[in-house]
């Protein structure tokens, strides 16, 4: 399953940054989840606490920002959102609409203590 | 409390492992080639052929994906080369460290042809480098015309898309000529061939293709 490995990849992050720091643990984990990034945010959601379980990110609380997808097509330069990631111009009908916004998949901050 | 901008990539770790296996391949003149396809697509039929008949010119190793099972190592071993089966388990992609384990386990020192045969699935591995030069679709006469619009980021992060069954078209109701302005519309630079490895029709381009960039990449 796609959203365990992204979530055992958040607490790997989350952990590696707290070694960095000064603190003891990983209280809270706000992640950027773009709509077009393949990743449902509920699985995630669902997986994080087993994976974070036995580190130092164990009953961290996961954040999920949800970014929305935004498309500016080439040929009108309408800009618009685009129901998938195959982004066509609902003005023109284009294919090749550029993905401006919704592809992000990131830990954005972490807060420790 | 305090807080810790951290603005990292979540796949970062895998990208930066695959970025490590790409350049020791390079350095070894391996060319890497990763399929993706739905199961059944043949992928595995297809480097069976491309391996009986490229093996006596060309050094060939593959990595074999799979939630369960060595039925298509096994497969790939009958052929003679080296092959390495990675079972994902609950898995629905190989990963960067996956592959850079399996490697370490072939043992294939190259200079050669290295495929790597995903899970048969188009979402997940699209979005895993495994360090190879590139991605490979595969798309079967039987599965409709509208693949690459269902599974855009499967067809627009490869290089190359290959019709495989042909042989089935008198058969089918197939409309390849919409197929094909399917996958151009999702990635006008993907490169495609029509083949199919039981009649062997299509298979000299695919050759041709493979030989012209192996010899680019070791002169």
């Amino acid at each position: 399953m796609h959203e365990m490995s992204v979530a055992m990849s958040i607490v790997d992050i989350a952990v590696s940054q707290l070694k960095e720091s000064d603190a003891a643990r990983v209280l809270k984990v706000n992640v950027a989840v773009g709509e077009l990034s393949g990743v449902e945010a509920s699985a995630v959601e669902f997986c994080y606490s087993a994976c974070a379980r036995g580190t130092a990110a164990e009953g961290s609380e996961l954040v999920i920002e949800r970014v929305a997808a935004r498309a500016v097509c080439p040929e009108c330069s309408c800009e618009f959102h685009p129901e998938h990631s195959l982004a066509i111009c609902p003005q023109c009908g284009d294919f090749g609409g550029k993905i401006v916004s919704g592809e992000e998949l990131y830990v954005d901050q972490i807060s420790v203590e | 409390m305090k807080i810790i901008d951290v603005k990292k990539d979540v796949l970062s770790k895998n990208d930066e492992i695959a970025a490590g296996i790409r350049g020791k391949l390079k350095d070894k003149g391996i060319l890497a080639l990763n399929f993706i396809s739905s199961p059944g697509s043949g992928k595995t039929t297809l480097l069976v052929k491309t391996i009986e008949d490229l093996k006596s010119r060309i050094p060939i190793a593959v990595i074999e994906g799979d939630q369960q099972t060595d039925n298509d190592a096994k497969r790939i071993a009958a052929t003679g080369v080296p092959v390495i089966q990675i079972n994902t388990q609950s898995s629905c992609h190989l990963d960067a460290a996956m592959v850079e384990g399996a490697l370490e386990k072939l043992g294939f020192v190259g200079p050669g042809l290295l495929f790597i045969e995903n899970v048969g699935n188009l979402v997940c591995p699209a979005s895993y480098d495994l360090g190879e030069e590139m991605k490979v679709a595969l798309v079967s006469v039987t599965e409709g015309e509208d693949k690459p619009v269902k599974y855009p980021k499967a067809f627009r992060s490869s290089s190359a898309m290959v019709i495989t069954k042909t042989d089935l078209l008198p058969h089918l109701d197939l409309d390849m000529a919409r197929l094909l302005d399917y996958s151009t519309k999702v990635n006008p630079a993907l490169k495609v061939f029509h083949l199919s490895a039981k009649s062997g029709d299509g298979l000299d381009d695919w050759y041709g293709f493979l030989l012209s960039m192996y010899h680019s990449l070791n002169p």
